[in-house]
């Protein structure tokens, strides 16, 4: 983002005071695993895309679930129904790569960068009370396990 | 956090580096890009890939927790050098909501919008279901009555309307990031909610909805509705 300093005082602000909300995390899980280049990789959005037949993210406790993005989607399916109208959403109508680089992982994977792409990836709705997400995470962690998976990439928006 | 818990090796984007730093999560690479672009720039794979391996090389420290500073600006960031981008639609600026000129705004829109639609090899796919046309005359129709039944009946009526604002939304920043002299996400976002018949029914739907007797009507008016950059500074 812009660097805080550089924004509006109301803004700076708003940002700040929700720094209470995301102490007491402290957690030293530090999981180690292959090299890069045998790594299989999965993107973990919470930027609320998903596909435009799926259900919209919505309000109170729907908030907090997930939608499963398939890794042969094409753009043209996907839509973004975020709460917060904060943040420039004409990027990603543009390219869904500035927020799900999909296209940039499957580079990767063929020149050997990475060992390969995730089959199935996950998006989640920012807006959520983080806590609020803990007992989703941790059911996709379950299916990412299903999928090989042992990196995950977190993109916010 | 969760993820490296259950075991399973994470790293990731920042946007608010502050945030990053308080939740300190394995591994984060912060970037100083807009919210919404945490790859930094649309349609520049070299760039893209640059911030993808920088978050994922850091899979490869030894010891954490890491909070690493992408070096560079997205490269569209820079103001443009030309003076200030004016959106080539010939309507003066309303003031108040007008239907009329906003079907007439729309109709002005849709070659830029086409464009868009080309450039990108995206279809419109819109959440609400409703062509561009439908969506404004569903917003018209809460302005002059909040309580207006929701054309959903799957949905809430704040969702529902709230995705046919959404997709107004859409229309508008594609066609005028087709337009010509590069718009920046600033001058797009000030001339639709300055000048712009569509920005005008959305202050005009807010102030509407907001005493709703609908409860999701009333949070969608009152908090996802307008910007807080516009609501700061109403102009």
């Amino acid at each position: 983002m812009a660097r805080l300093a550089d924004l509006p005082e109301w803004e700076q602000q708003h940002l700040l005071d929700k720094i209470a909300d995301l102490e007491g995390f402290d957690s030293d899980a530090w999981v180690t695993g292959p090299v890069l280049s045998e790594r299989r990789v999965a993107v973990i959005t919470t930027s609320g895309i998903h596909r435009a037949s799926d259900p919209p993210f919505s309000f109170g406790a729907a908030s907090s679930d997930f939608r499963v993005i398939s890794g042969d989607v094409q753009a043209s399916e996907l839509v973004m129904s975020h709460l917060s109208v904060n943040f420039d959403r004409t990027g990603f109508q543009q390219d869904i790569n500035v927020v799900f680089p999909i296209d940039r992982l499957h580079e990767l994977a063929a020149t050997k960068a990475i060992g390969s792409v995730a089959a199935f990836h996950y998006a989640f709705m920012g807006a959520a009370r983080i806590r609020d997400l803990e007992p989703h995470a941790r059911k996709v962690a379950g299916l990412l396990r299903k999928d090989k998976v042992d990196a995950v990439l977190l993109t916010p928006v | 956090m969760y993820l490296e818990a259950e075991g399973i090796a994470t790293t990731q984007i920042s946007l608010v580096r502050e945030h990053t730093a308080a939740i300190r999560p394995p591994r984060a690479l912060w970037v100083p890009f807009p919210l919404g672009r945490p790859l930094g720039a649309p349609n520049d794979p070299a760039f893209q890939r640059r911030v993808l391996m920088s978050a994922l090389t850091l899979l490869e420290a030894a010891t954490g927790p890491i909070l690493a500073d992408f070096p560079d600006d997205a490269p569209d960031s820079q103001p443009p050098d030309e003076g200030a981008w004016v959106c080539p639609v010939s309507f003066p600026a309303p003031a108040q909501h007008d239907p009329r000129g906003l079907r007439a705004e729309i109709a002005e829109l849709a070659p830029w919008h086409e464009l868009a639609v080309q450039k990108s090899g995206r279809g419109a796919a819109p959440l609400s279901g409703l062509s561009v046309l439908e969506a404004a005359d569903v917003i018209a129709r809460h302005i002059e009555e909040p309580g207006h039944a929701p054309y959903r009946r799957d949905l809430s009526a704040g969702l529902a309307l709230r995705l046919a604002c959404e997709d107004l939304k859409s229309y508008y920043f594609d066609a005028l990031s087709a337009q010509p002299g590069n718009p920046s996400v600033e001058e797009m976002q000030q001339w639709f909610w300055r000048a712009s018949a569509a920005g005008k029914a959305l202050l005009a739907l807010r102030d509407a909805c907001a005493a709703s007797e609908d409860r999701s009507l009333r949070i969608f008016a009152t908090r996802n509705l307008v910007p807080r950059s516009v609501s700061h500074d109403p102009g």
